[in-house]
């Protein structure tokens, strides 16, 4: 195919980090001159504002206004700049990218995306069943669908402290009915319902990213262990590590599933084992970390779209230290300007 | 070329509302100039604003969509058309014709299902009110009765000694399906043994004979395994009814319930990816009845659909009247229709579609209707370019409940056409006039004086 | 009414207002009467031009600018 035009999306490196950032910061290094195009649902998101990075970054219609509108957006991205490879970074446009990848291929703008049983496997609510099948253990969850229901199980069915989270998003410890209460609304008023209540597992908390070929074979992983995290839970510093449990564990999730592209793997070494918390089908915020730690996996992925195989996994060391640094830049009000009125950066 | 003259707007960046909505340049007004192929234009200038329109070619193909997916994995199986969730003449006779039995709730909806033309046979009796007259009615013409308490099943007894008849009866069970809220105000509950109670009850009369189950679960339900749940739950339960009455039942009826593509309020993802098509329901509950099928004759299975079929055939038409910004900032439009017209907007958020391009800033707007009340409010927030005095707009999917609920408060209630599947624009309810609403009351003052004299 | 002689304009139809900071997003006809009550024009000069400029009648212009410079001040200070 002619030369690769990445879009990415998910460019909000806020306090609340996306990924695209770092995807692209690792498409950046292995591939001199990569023309990248920022894909950003608001104005505000840095991503958008980062010139050395992305040739143009684009405000899209919301994931939850149907295919249709998000189609639309992304046939003018097409036009105007010539994407033809697609990395979409946020959980919430997952479903309608997903269903819609043919009919995206036919376009010319290629991706590698789970299927949608791949990714209902791993939903929130169907979790318990995927850890069993790749043998691994997973904390006691119910699942609620209305306040009255979680203060009843709370009640009855699950000790506090207990986790609330979101389906798709958020999750808060609670130690108490009305925290429990205060909380699920939150999520509830945000995301809607299915609530999961979740039996905390004491233990070390351990993520791994990897990237997983479509025919079951693992392209490459990088574990950490979160050391400081924000209150949002987000890495402030991390290290690697060496987990040859969660290594195999994250082999038997590729051949089981046949998963298609980036992953994460979060896990519990709790006293009598991992368990299995959450899987998410795409590359975490602290993607970078592992590109820096000398496995660039936003580079294979881009190899595996455009060329359907990739270089052989590498390796990294235990140790590496990861720091995340806040800071600022001064730009142009322009920019922001023709982001409202044009809806790109550029004023394309 | 000079361009267009809109009403001046400004709209200020960070508004919290904008910021929530997204910004002009991400979110572009959607168009619709027609529907079925008649244009907004000539509807409206022929029948007024506003107007209800009903598709009949998506009815039709909602129906066989639906009765397809459900007959490929259990044959035995008839639909009957929910009177409740749209009981106007014409909407019920489309369903009809397609072979939907009529589902039928309370005496004014048996009476007009009567009306159409339906036999007795052919109507499923169901709701917790059933009137004595209205209950000896439908056992004389033979109803599929679905008893919702003990209270009725007395009732049904009653009836079939004065009418020297024995009376098949259905009865209704509320179980857990694993979802929220269960709706167990509705007949018998399974968990805690009283359905098998009202099955004792049946058998021990002499007058009464259980035909079959029912078991309506909610409405809206987005989560297609409860229906498999509640199927593997009837089917318990009908072995164990089967070997207290020592027969095989006639029937088993999973009610409703089936979403339609509406953004329910506080779902996040499109109607697309939130509603599972209705095949993955037909398959939940065809797995669990598969062992009925190896029957001689196996039970026939009813569903009683309503929203599924008739919300997405459904648009309302409705023409701004004014425009006015309000302190906070928004661009507040009248509408000539509100919550009179619009009862689903409670919980389901409208598509929204202009009837033309205008252009412009799109602006954090509010869509009130016209009531002289405070909650009249058909849309919070969204983003609109400048509307002009007189557009039009069309609300969809508002084919479910809608023209059902709706009240003639404060405004007359407006007409209701349905485009023929040839394209021909028809009237099926014409608009309220003054003499309807008076024809029923009696005006009264006339003797006595007046205070004071 | 606001102080918009310092509104900085953008041919996008963008306004900064450098003494506060805030940004606003103008339609064709809102900027076109931003530009002329920053220089300074009496109202019905403003509506004689913009009624030009957009080929519709004055009148109808001018009862639109009295509405809008109305709202300008609700609009800048909705939060």
């Amino acid at each position: 195919m002619k030369e690769p035009c990445v879009g990415i999306s998910g460019i909000n490196a806020t306090d609340n980090p996306g990924p695209g950032v770092a995807v692209a910061r690792g498409l950046a290094d292995a591939v001199a001159g990569i023309e990248l195009v920022g894909l950003s649902y608001d104005v505000h998101d840095p991503g958008n504002y980062l010139t050395n990075l992305f040739k143009n970054s684009f405000l899209m219609p919301y994931p939850t206004r149907g295919w249709s509108e998000l189609r639309g957006g992304l046939d003018r991205v097409r036009s105007k700049t010539g994407m033809n490879v697609l990395i979409p970074c946020l959980d919430v446009e997952l479903p309608l990218l997903i269903r819609h990848q043919a009919e995206l291929a036919r376009t010319g703008i290629r991706t590698l995306l789970p299927t949608e049983e791949q990714f209902e496997l791993r939903s929130k609510d169907r979790l318990a069943g995927l850890a069993k099948k790749i043998g691994c253990r997973y904390p006691r969850t119910v699942v609620v669908h209305g306040i009255d229901e979680l203060a009843q199980k709370l009640r009855t069915d699950m000790p506090l402290p207990a986790i609330v989270k979101g389906k798709h998003y958020k999750a808060y410890t609670v130690h108490n009915l009305d925290g429990a209460v205060m909380k699920g609304t939150e999520i509830a008023a945000e995301w809607g319902y299915p609530l999961l209540l979740q039996e905390p597992v004491p233990g070390v908390e351990l993520n791994l990213v990897g990237l997983s070929d479509s025919k079951g074979r693992l392209c490459g992983r990088v574990v950490i262990k979160k050391q400081l995290t924000t209150h949002l839970g987000k890495v402030w510093t991390a290290v690697t590590i060496h987990d040859p449990e969660l290594d195999r564990l994250s082999e038997r999730f590729c051949r089981v599933t046949k998963w298609r592209g980036p992953f994460e793997l979060e896990c519990i070494r709790g006293k009598d084992g991992l368990y299995l918390i959450e899987i998410n089908p795409r590359f975490p915020a602290w993607v970078h970390f592992a590109t820096a730690s000398g496995v660039n996996l936003p580079a294979r992925l881009l190899e595996l779209i455009t060329g359907g195989r990739c270089a052989a996994p590498e390796e990294y060391a235990a140790g590496k230290f990861c720091v995340r640094q806040t800071s600022e830049f001064v730009t142009d009000l322009a920019y922001f300007e023709n982001l409202l009125s044009a809806g790109n950066r550029e004023g394309a | 070329m000079t361009e267009r003259y809109n009403k001046p707007s400004m709209v200020r960046v960070g508004n919290p509302l904008y910021a929530k909505h997204g910004s002009s340049a991400q979110s572009y007004p959607l168009i619709r100039e027609s529907i079925e192929g008649a244009a907004v234009k000539d509807l409206v200038r022929a029948h007024g604003s506003p107007l209800f329109v009903f598709s009949e070619r998506i009815m039709r193909e909602k129906y066989r969509q639906a009765y397809d997916a459900v007959r490929s994995v259990y044959p035995n199986v008839r639909f009957g058309w929910s009177y409740k969730t749209n009981h106007l003449s014409a909407v019920c006779r489309v369903f009809h014709q397609e072979g939907a039995l009529a589902e039928v709730v309370g005496q004014f909806e048996y009476e007009k299902a009567r009306g159409l033309g339906v036999p007795g046979n052919q109507i499923i009796f169901n709701g917790p009110h059933k009137p004595m007259a209205a209950l000896k009615r439908a056992v004389r013409e033979g109803a599929i009765i679905n008893a919702d308490h003990f209270n009725e099943l007395e009732d049904l007894e009653a009836a079939a000694k004065a009418l020297k008849q024995t009376v098949k009866v259905g009865i209704r069970i509320n179980l857990n399906a694993g979802i929220y809220p269960i709706w167990s105000r509705f007949g018998f509950n399974l968990e805690n043994g009283q359905a098998s109670a009202a099955v004792r009850c049946v058998v021990n009369s002499k007058s009464l004979k259980l035909a079959g189950v029912h078991c309506h679960l909610g409405t809206f339900i987005l989560d297609s395994s409860a229906y498999g749940r509640a199927a593997a739950k009837l089917s318990e339960f009908i072995r164990a009814a089967e070997s207290m009455t020592g027969k095989p039942i006639e029937y088993l009826d999973l009610g409703g319930g089936i979403p339609s593509r509406s953004h329910l309020k506080g779902v996040y993802q499109p109607p697309e990816i939130a509603v599972p098509g209705v095949e993955t329901y037909a398959a939940e509950m065809g797995a669990k009845l598969k062992w009925l099928l190896s029957r001689k004759s196996p039970p026939r299975l009813y569903l009683e659909n309503g929203r599924h079929l008739v919300d997405e055939a459904g648009f309302l038409i409705t023409s701004v009247s004014a425009d006015k910004l309000l302190p906070d900032g928004r661009r507040a439009y009248i509408l000539d229709a509100g919550v009179n017209l619009l009862y689903t907007s409670t919980w389901y958020k409208f598509k929204i579609e202009l009837d033309r391009e205008t252009g412009g800033v799109m602006e954090p707007s509010i869509l009130l209707g016209p009531l002289c009340m405070n909650i009249d409010v058909v849309e919070e927030a969204v983003l609109l370019p400048r509307l002009v005095r007189g557009q039009s707009m069309v609300l969809s999917p508002v084919g479910a409940y809608n023209v059902a609920q709706w009240m003639q408060f404060i405004q007359y209630r407006p007409a209701v056409v349905m485009v023929r599947e040839s394209g021909e624009p028809v009237v099926i309810r014409r608009a309220e006039t003054l003499a309807d609403v008076t024809s029923c009351e009696n005006d009264l003052p006339a003797p006595g004086d007046a205070h004071g004299k | 009414m606001a102080d918009i002689k310092h509104w900085n304009l953008s041919e996008t139809g963008m306004a900064f207002d450098p003494q506060t900071g805030e940004s606003f997003q103008l339609n064709p006809v809102a900027k076109a009467i931003i530009e002329r009550l920053r220089r300074g024009l009496a109202d019905e000069q403003i509506a004689a031009e913009v009624a030009k400029k957009f080929g519709v009648e004055q009148e109808r212009v001018m009862t639109d600018l009295l509405v809008f410079k109305a709202e300008i001040d609700i609009i800048r200070s909705a939060v």
